[in-house]
């Protein structure tokens, strides 16, 4: 899935567990692993990145080290970009306060401007622990169904106990309203009905090309707004790893003023989140 | 303290039951051939109004609807807050979300889908206002910017319904028509709004300049601060108050303060409900159930008496001009296509698809309804041209599905040449 993975090390007091989650990545994968470190003076810092990695059970005969000065998420994206990585792997604390929302804090800059797939980790542990439980973000739009396949292969590589296909109905309010004033009340159920029956099935039938042999899959059809629905829906299964679509465009202000889908969710991560650039 | 007398008492309460009960009848006479509830309402307006009513037994008609005393003054009362529910409602149905996931598609579709007409209706009244019989003392150029805003504004619900009965709803080419018409609401009722200011008489009312700033400003901080003053109070109400009684009040209580507060800085109260309507349904926290009770409760009660009154006032048939008629349909459909048509090709849509969404952003509906009643009560326009506007609205509800499936063929055939 992913050739070479990206990995942006700070050094915050949880630095260390994210190279032994980027060393079980790279095994994962059987990937080439690039670590990014932006910082000021580069003789220290490389040496005790050195002494980082000779800790960690990173594969170093497949690893790069790039030390940049200047802008952290636009050196990160820069270094990305020129590496070709395709999955950037970041840490970072799971809640953002009003003023960070709006100014933005690095983790959530790199989701919001990266081309490639980003995976934020807001626990990341020593030894490091495959993700058990993923819901998968299968909200129609854009190109969902990559996603949906590529979120079931990455839950089989990992050997995932459930996965769990969360879609939020869109404009299911506008949809009863209008059978609201053309229906009586048993045909307005039975609409109603339909409708999620009909949101399922799309589902199931898609599932039925993609091999999901060994897992658990649960489909979980909502209304409302999706972002906040499916972060909520995150919550509620204790879920690990939550896989969503990157949007179509690059985020800019006008998108955090208005927040809506993947604001909504990196505003406040309900776990850890795998971005996928289908 | 003014009490009503024993007789306006019961007056009032007839005036409502005989209203809501009619609309009821005519409008589930009209669901039976396919129609829209809402043709027979204004219908039922038409029936007690002085079009038949009035004509066939005008002491009755005199009796149920005095046109003085207090009886007028609190129906008319009761009209306007139900115009207010209903802006909410509209405001409510709009979905942000939607808006900025269709992105630049809707975002041309729909600047061209309403300025292209605006300009056609503004023109054409300016230049010819003999077409509209428009006498000297009507200000021309407030005229030709009604007739223009009349034009471009696309009925929401209406086309929703067409689109779900062609199960054409949740394409690409449906998500990108209902998205343009969302838009194309917010920014009609800020054109309109500022049209409305310019109506009111001059010496009291507020500058252009300051009524575009206040309004543009007004619906800037209510999708943003009040937005998420409303995101924090929702969950407070949920979790406090009793389910739905709490929410259903508050929500009633800011409309009403949304609507105090624009009637205050000089914007008209409908402004204020609307706008409100779209940050209360924006927030993930008003869940649909909720949102289907005010719909409800909104649509069934407060809808009905307002869509009839609008016959009430005015005598359909006197006041019947067919060559105004002609020419508003005429200019409302081609205007509307050639619009949103250029702005979905501009925004990349395919030919064929461009074409389903010309054709789909071609309805009008309530909202032009209740713009033309209050021109009408500003002194802006004639009883013909109001008339005018409500069969024009009328016509074009009829119409949207069968165009919409015509449409529909030709996209498909289209869709077929562009392959081969």
């Amino acid at each position: 899935m992913y050739k070479k993975i990206g990995v942006a090390v700070a050094f915050s007091p949880n630095c260390e567990a994210i190279l032994s989650e980027a060393a079980r990545l790279q095994c994962q994968f059987d990937a080439e692993l690039v670590l990014i470190h932006v910082g000021n003076d580069e003789e220290e810092e490389k040496k005790f990145l050195d002494e980082l990695v000779m800790k960690s059970a990173i594969n170093t005969a497949r690893l790069k080290i790039v030390l940049k000065k200047g802008g952290p998420a636009k050196k990160i994206l820069s270094v990305c970009e020129k590496e070709k990585v395709d999955l950037l792997v970041a840490g970072a604390l799971q809640r953002e306060n009003i003023v960070k929302f709006y100014f933005g804090s690095i983790a959530r800059k790199l989701i919001r401007k990266a081309k490639c797939s980003v995976m934020i980790l807001i626990n990341p542990t020593v030894p490091p622990q495959p993700f058990k439980r993923i819901v998968i973000d299968g909200t129609e739009g854009g190109d969902y169904t990559d996603t949906i396949r590529n979120g079931i292969r990455f839950a089989k590589l990992e050997k995932a106990h459930f996965v769990h296909i969360f879609k939020c109905i869109k404009l299911f309010g506008l949809s009863m309203a209008i059978a609201g004033e053309e229906e009586n009340e048993k045909e307005q159920e039975e609409t109603r009905r339909k409708i999620l029956a009909d949101e399922t099935r799309e589902i199931r039938s898609l599932l039925k090309d993609i091999d999901t042999k060994g897992l658990r899959v649960v489909i979980k059809v909502a209304s409302g707004k999706p972002g906040f629905e499916l972060r909520r829906y995150t919550e509620k299964v204790k879920a690990d790893l939550l896989i969503v679509r990157s949007p179509a465009h690059k985020f800019n202000i006008l998108d955090r003023i208005f927040p809506h889908d993947l604001e909504l969710i990196i505003g406040d991560l309900p776990s850890n989140i795998l971005i996928d650039k289908a | 303290m003014q009490l009503l007398s024993h007789n306006e008492i019961i007056t009032l309460f007839m005036q409502l039951g005989v209203m809501i009960l009619a609309a009821r009848l005519t409008g589930e006479l009209f669901r039976k051939f396919q129609l829209p509830l809402v043709i027979g309402e204004i219908l039922a307006g038409v029936l007690l109004g002085p079009t038949v009513l009035g004509t066939i037994d005008p002491d009755m008609f005199r009796a149920l609807f005095p046109h003085d005393g207090h009886t007028s003054v609190i129906l008319e009362g009761i009209i306007g807050i139900s115009v207010a529910l209903l802006l909410f409602v509209a405001g409510m149905e709009v979905e942000l979300d939607l808006v900025w996931q269709q992105g630049r598609k809707a975002l041309y579709t729909s600047l061209f889908a309403l300025f292209i007409p605006l300009l056609t209706g503004f023109i054409i009244s300016y230049f010819a206002p003999g077409l509209f019989d428009l006498d000297a003392s009507t200000d021309r150029l407030v005229f030709a910017l009604f007739i223009g805003t009349t034009l471009s504004i696309t009925a929401l619900p209406v086309i929703a319904r067409v689109l779900m009965d062609l199960n054409i709803f949740k394409t690409d080419t449906g998500m990108v028509i209902i998205a343009s018409a969302m838009i194309i609401d917010i920014l009609g009722w800020i054109i309109f709004s500022v049209i409305l200011n310019m109506m009111g008489e001059r010496s009291e009312g507020l500058s252009i300049g300051y009524t575009i700033f206040l309004t543009l400003l007004f619906t800037f901080i209510m999708l943003t601060i009040g937005k998420s003053l409303i995101n924090k109070l929702l969950p407070w109400i949920n979790r406090n108050f009793t389910w739905p009684g709490g929410v259903l009040s508050v929500t009633m209580a800011l409309s009403f303060f949304a609507a105090a507060f624009t009637e205050y800085i000089g914007i008209h109260a409908i402004f204020g409900t609307f706008i409100i309507g779209v940050a209360i349904g924006d927030s993930e926290h008003m869940s649909e159930r909720a949102k289907e009770i005010v719909h409800q409760f909104i649509n069934n009660i407060f809808g009905p008496l307002f869509f009839i009154s609008i016959g009430l006032y005015v005598n359909f048939l006197t006041n019947f001009n067919l060559t105004i008629i002609i020419i508003l349909i005429l200019l409302a459909i081609t205007s509307k296509f050639a619009g949103a048509f250029t702005g979905a090709r501009l925004g990349g849509l395919k030919k064929h698809d461009a074409l389903a969404v010309g054709f789909g952003m071609n309805t009008h509906g309530t909202l032009e309804v209740i713009l033309g009643t209050i021109a009408l009560n500003s002194g802006l326009i004639t009883e013909e041209i109001f008339v005018a506007i409500v069969i024009m609205v009328i016509v074009s509800i009829i119409i949207s599905a069968p165009l919409m499936k015509y449409s529909l063929k030709i996209a498909a055939r289209l869709k077929e040449d562009e392959k081969s």
